[in-house]
């Protein structure tokens, strides 16, 4: 049988995507709409979808994820949008599937502490939602009042107290899955143990590649009774750096240590006015919470290992008003880079912690040779980089400048035996740096994971592994892996 | 690498990776292989690969962070640790797990009690290094404790009863030791347990461990001194009139804690034990569903990691007990495994609910063992329930 063109293919999923969703929820022709849908919040990878399917519920997801498969069709699945590595830009000539309706929270149990939500609640909703039931929800991307839950797994999104409480993946029990081939399956349950190859494990982080995410069970925290929070200020970035080591060493795993330096403490303070010192080359914002006889405990240490180590002020948040204020500046830090420079890349890397001090020694030094400014915000307590690189884009020699500057930093972060990404993804972005930290082998095998939930390569084709087409050919003669030949696997 | 063969079985303890590399790469294609730990006993036509031998260790201690060889047993990983006032998240062990590989609690996927505060040993594993039974040597994750570079292959390897590939090292985020840890037990039926551990987590006690068995229930709490002191009190004051009377154990008796003793009993334990997973709340339901089965008269007992919901079923065998369990999870939806290898020829360890998405892990094991080499329960179970030829 010939194989239809993909043109006519795609005349077909028009013609029939309307029965599946209804009219109203499908963007066919209108040019501008779909075109707002082309990119994500790292908006140099752009591509205009060839549809767009606004989904209601987990069987609309279904039932155009099986059309998908049976005109081979590529999808992407789209949560709000704010990814930060062009996780959510459509393939070419290919269909999004968004979530982002699917709102509801189907149920939050306080006895046991288990939220059920659509993938289209946004992050912070969920523990509002619980507050009153004592608990919350607890990783929080900077993002959290915008970024969908949906996003969140297939990103294994990180924030800023994730250092004790851990990543998304530590608190996500299952997921409901529109599979590529169109089957409905819950991956994972509710309880942290499940029978047979942890597949929840798999799809967690694998940004949207190996099917979209219909619902989650999260698992869900009693809100901790005392929080104390304080901001010390650092003659150098070295001596905050030696004061987050002392912390850890002390036995203390606080509940987030977030770090500043001086350019990035200027654009925060612009913007927001948190009250942060402007006369400090550098900040940690540190938090403990727990019982309040444990926080009374730590803080004390807490505020010691600061002083040994050279703090030059501390200041206190004396209430939650005050503590919210120290933290707006801080989840501010990405937008306010706007006030420094006209355009700014923001670089997610991770280093071992105790090589903060001298990779920020070093990225320093690469930026004074391209001539750039560099501000750091990061999540200190696990290593996790964020520098901002500034830069103007109306000088096409500048914006070359950035963008090479900010793949040197990542390379560093490899060089030193961290990794390309924390928690913003590999994504359209980083595809072609994999390479960096992986060889053929791991590749390969990650590839035949990919496989085995999506055999036709149609969801989210080109994220994640480089491909040829995206990264160059590899020199040398192309050799088939024998899984090709055996037509277990294909590359796409 | 050292080896040896007995009968027609062969065992093979490779010093590296790619020393198991090697070895597998030059295997006939239809050679079968069986992973274990350090499992001396062979297995007639199948070469039986342990990672007893693999050795070594980086440990970070500032970055809290280990990397070894599957091969490094784990008391001895506790005892340098505890030097560096650090531990890994799977505590307490007994005795026989203290000699276990680092290897076999990672395929083995086993859980022990603080599994409450930690989560499961997936939640600190941030790597591993694996070789596939092809020999293709891969890693994935990496030594940070922060990262989400492509898929996450060190997690399904947790649990995967060696049916995927041979693990040669992780890499594990440590935790501080605490500097204070007490154990509070209570007499209390399932019922009462259940609701004091709701109590507990409302009232804003963190509890380590959260043990359930034989009528008593056990709480594990950790933290600066001050700390544990008011969390006792405020523990003394939930209880009702069904748990009458805490008994707080600072562990200096020497006296065994009850998660150990429970952990123990499921050791030395000569019928089938089934792992499955429930709600906190449908503990007792499910207690009480097994009691009105006659299954309790028939000496089946129940186990929990109470605070997770993870419980351990004791069916003692043979007979038709298991059947009607397995009959009466699947009424109830809930998902088990068994955690007692049932032998070659011996079917699916699956009871009750089937976990979803058993097509694409009949996928995964065809891609990382298209030769189908590998000689797993898990592998068996998972072709036997979707229909494929083992
Ligand atoms: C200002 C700002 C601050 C940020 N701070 C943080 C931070 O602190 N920590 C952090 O980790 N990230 C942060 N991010 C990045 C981003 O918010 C997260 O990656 C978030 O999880 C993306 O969620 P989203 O709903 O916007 O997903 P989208 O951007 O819509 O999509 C992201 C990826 O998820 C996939 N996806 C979306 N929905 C589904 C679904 N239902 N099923 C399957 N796949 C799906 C997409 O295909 C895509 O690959 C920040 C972003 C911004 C703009």
């Amino acid at each position: 049988m010939a194989i239809a063109s993909q043109s006519v293919r795609m005349e077909e999923f028009k013609r029939r995507v309307g029965g599946l969703v209804g009219a109203g929820e499908c963007i066919l022709g209108d040019a501008a709409a779909l075109s707002s849908y082309g990119s994500d919040g790292l908006i140099r990878f752009r591509q205009t979808p060839e549809v767009v399917v606004i989904a209601n519920n987990a069987e609309e997801v279904r039932a155009v994820v099986a059309l998908c498969s049976e005109l081979g069709i590529p999808f992407v699945g789209r949560g709000s949008g704010t990814g930060l590595s062009g996780g959510a830009v459509p393939p070419a000539g290919g269909v999004v599937i968004a979530t982002s309706a699917m709102k509801e929270i189907v149920e939050i149990d306080p006895v046991d502490r288990i939220a059920v939500v659509e993938p289209g609640v946004a992050n912070l909703a969920v523990s509002e939602r619980a507050a009153p039931l004592g608990l919350y929800y607890a990783p929080d991307p900077s993002s959290q009042s915008v970024c969908s839950i949906g996003g969140n797994v297939a990103e294994n999104s990180g924030g800023a107290h994730c250092l004790k409480y851990g990543f998304t993946t530590n608190h996500v029990l299952a997921m409901e899955v529109a599979l590529p081939d169109g089957t409905l399956e819950v991956l994972g349950g509710e309880s942290p143990f499940e029978p047979g190859l942890d597949l929840r494990s798999a799809f967690l982080g694998s940004e949207g590649t190996l099917g979209i995410v219909t619902k989650v069970w999260l698992r869900m925290l009693s809100r901790p009774e005392a929080v104390r929070t304080l901001v010390a200020d650092f003659e150098s970035v070295e001596s905050a750096g030696a004061a987050v080591s002392a912390i850890i060493a002390a036995g203390i795993v606080p509940a987030a240590i977030e770090m500043m330096d001086a350019l990035a403490i200027e654009a925060c303070e612009k913007a927001v006015g948190a009250g942060y010192s402007l006369d400090t080359a550098a900040a940690l914002i540190v938090e403990v919470d727990g019982s309040q006889e444990e926080v009374d405990a730590l803080y004390e240490e807490v505020k010691s290992s600061c002083a040994l180590c050279g703090c030059t002020k501390i200041r206190e948040a004396a209430d939650q008003a005050e503590r919210s204020r120290i933290w707006l500046g801080r989840k501010a830090a990405f937008a306010a880079a706007g006030r420094l420079a006209p355009a700014y890349i923001v670089q997610d890397g991770v280093v071992p912690r105790t090589a903060l001090a001298s990779v920020l020694g070093r990225i320093a030094e690469l930026a004074t040779e391209a001539g750039l400014r560099v501000a750091n915000v990061f999540h200190a307590g696990d290593g996790n980089l964020h520098p901002l690189v500034l830069y103007n884009p109306d000088s096409a020699e500048e914006s070359e400048s950035a963008e090479k500057l900010a793949t040197e930093i990542v390379e560093l972060c490899v060089e030193i035996g961290g990794s390309i990404t924390g928690e913003h993804g590999v994504g359209l972005e980083k595809a072609c740096s994999m390479a960096a930290m992986f060889d053929d082998g791991d590749l390969d095998v990650m590839q035949r994971l990919r496989t085995a939930f999506d055999g036709d390569g149609i969801s989210n084709p080109g994220k994640v592994l480089p491909s040829p087409r995206l990264c160059g050919d590899v020199p040398g003669r192309y050799r088939a892996h024998p899984l090709e030949l055996s037509g277990k696997a294909v590359r796409f | 690498m050292s080896g040896g063969v007995k009968g027609a079985a062969r065992w093979l303890g490779p010093t590296s990776s790619s020393a198991a590399a090697e070895a597998l790469a030059s295997m006939e294609p239809e050679q079968r292989v069986r992973i274990v730990g350090h499992t001396q006993e062979a297995m007639e036509g199948v070469v039986t690969l342990a990672c007893a031998e693999l050795r070594g260790y980086e440990h970070s201690p500032a970055d809290q962070t280990l990397v070894a060889a599957t091969g490094e047993r784990l008391g001895e990983i506790e005892a340098m640790l505890a030097e560096h006032g650090q531990r890994i998240s799977v505590f307490p062990l007994t005795e026989r797990q203290k000699g276990m590989t680092l290897g076999a609690l990672l395929g083995g996927g086993k859980d022990v009690a603080s599994v409450q505060r930690y989560g499961r040993l997936r939640e600190s594993l941030i790597g591993a290094e694996f070789v596939l039974p092809d020999g293709t040597r891969a890693h994935s994750g990496g030594r940070v404790i922060k990262n989400v570079a492509g898929y996450d292959l060190a997690k399904i390897m947790v649990g995967s009863l060696g049916a995927l590939a041979f693990v040669t090292a992780a890499s594990l985020r440590l935790y501080p030791l605490p500097r204070r840890s007490v154990r509070v037990r209570a007499a209390a039926d399932l019922g009462a347990a259940v609701a004091l551990v709701d109590a507990a987590n409302r009232s804003g006690v963190e509890l380590a461990t959260c043990e359930w068995g034989g009528g008593e229930i056990e709480f594990g709490i950790e933290g600066p001194s001050a700390a544990v002191e008011a969390a006792v009190t405020r523990l003394a004051g939930l209880l009702g009139k069904e748990v009458a009377k805490l008994e707080v154990d600072e562990g200096d008796s020497g006296a065994p804690s009850l998660a150990l003793r429970l952990a123990e009993e499921r050791e030395s334990f000569d019928g089938i034990l089934v792992k499955l997973g429930t709600r906190l709340s449908r503990a007792s339901a499910l207690q009480a569903e097994i009691i009105a089965e006659g299954l309790a008269d028939e000496g089946v007992w129940m186990h929990s990691h109470l605070g997770t919901g993870i419980h351990y079923l004791g069916v003692p065998g043979p007979g038709g007990a298991l059947g009607r369990l397995d009959l009466l999870l699947q009424r109830a939806g809930i998902g088990g495994q068994l955690i007692t290898d049932p032998g070659p020829g011996r079917g699916s360890v699956f009871v009750g609910r089937r976990p979803g998405g058993l097509t694409t892990m009949r996928r995964l094991l065809d891609g990382f063992d298209p030769l189908g080499r590998l000689v797993s329960p898990m592998r068996t179970s998972i072709m036997e329930e979707t229909g494929s030829a083992v």
